[in-house]
């Protein structure tokens, strides 16, 4: 899981890229597509930030 | 009464890009400090640059929402609203996390400081101010909104332009920190793929 991490930063930042990029062409149809891969990359974000946390420190819950 | 009322949103208007233009000004601090003082975001950091950009990317939502003299819908500015709001929020808790990593002495704290305090000190802050924004925000919106002045919405056009430029450069960077590699380091010291000195 962690060897994916790196890519992954990238891979978030292509995600809300074309969030921001679909919501200004702003077509009625994409506002939906927008908000669907914005949730995408926040969770991802917060994937990310979970494993950065239990991974450095090895905490409990 | 009249007058008044769009007044209040035209000012909200011009808040909205004010928001997206102090993340993007704050964005482009960080990335000054990447390219130029070659000082390598860590893992956290990059995080909390995500959730800046979240923050402004809710804000251009809610610009896009009433362009071309269209009329903000209450519905597009909740949600656009709730965007800013959920990245602030994390993105508090991240920054949150990285104080309380660095703060027993005698760490110095990753990175340098400006005027005294680090990045992620000041990341929290502009959660923070987001939070309050939106706060703010919702407490003094109008229930209807008349049509935006077309000189706002020519530059809320600029504005998105310029923000969406300075996430594409965010993407190039962050691709040369990272590379091809496997993994990005805790204390990255350089860049995976070009080191331009």
């Amino acid at each position: 899981m962690l060897s994916n991490l790196a890519k992954m930063d990238t891979l978030i930042i292509i995600l809300i890229l074309a969030a921001a990029i679909i919501m200004y062409r702003k077509k009625p149809i994409d506002k939906k597509w927008a908000v669907i891969i914005f949730s995408a990359a926040l969770i991802a974000t917060l994937i990310l930030f979970r494993i950065h946390v239990t991974s450095v420190l090895n905490l409990n819950f | 009464m009249k007058d008044m009322k769009n007044q209040v949103q035209n000012l909200l208007y011009l808040g909205f890009m004010a928001n997206i233009l102090v993340i993007t000004g704050v964005l482009c601090g960080s990335l000054y400090i990447q390219l130029i003082l070659k000082e390598y975001p860590c893992p956290l950091c990059m995080v909390q640059r995500m959730c800046m950009m979240m923050c402004a990317v809710g804000q251009l939502y809610i610009i896009v929402s009433c362009r071309d003299g269209q009329i903000l819908e209450w519905k597009n500015f909740a949600i656009g609203h709730s965007m800013t709001l959920f990245s602030a929020l994390a993105g508090s808790f991240m920054s949150a996390r990285q104080i309380l990593l660095h703060i027993v002495p005698p760490d110095p704290g990753y990175g340098s400081a400006i005027f005294g305090i680090h990045l992620y000190t000041w990341g929290l802050i502009v959660f923070l101010a987001e939070i309050f924004a939106v706060a703010a925000n919702l407490a003094i919106a109008p229930k209807h909104w008349a049509p935006i002045p077309r000189q706002l919405q020519s530059i809320s056009k600029w504005i998105s332009l310029l923000f969406i430029a300075i996430i594409i450069l965010f993407l190039l960077a962050t691709f040369n920190e990272e590379g091809f590699h496997w993994f990005l380091e805790d204390d990255p010291t350089r860049n995976a793929l070009l080191n331009l000195h």
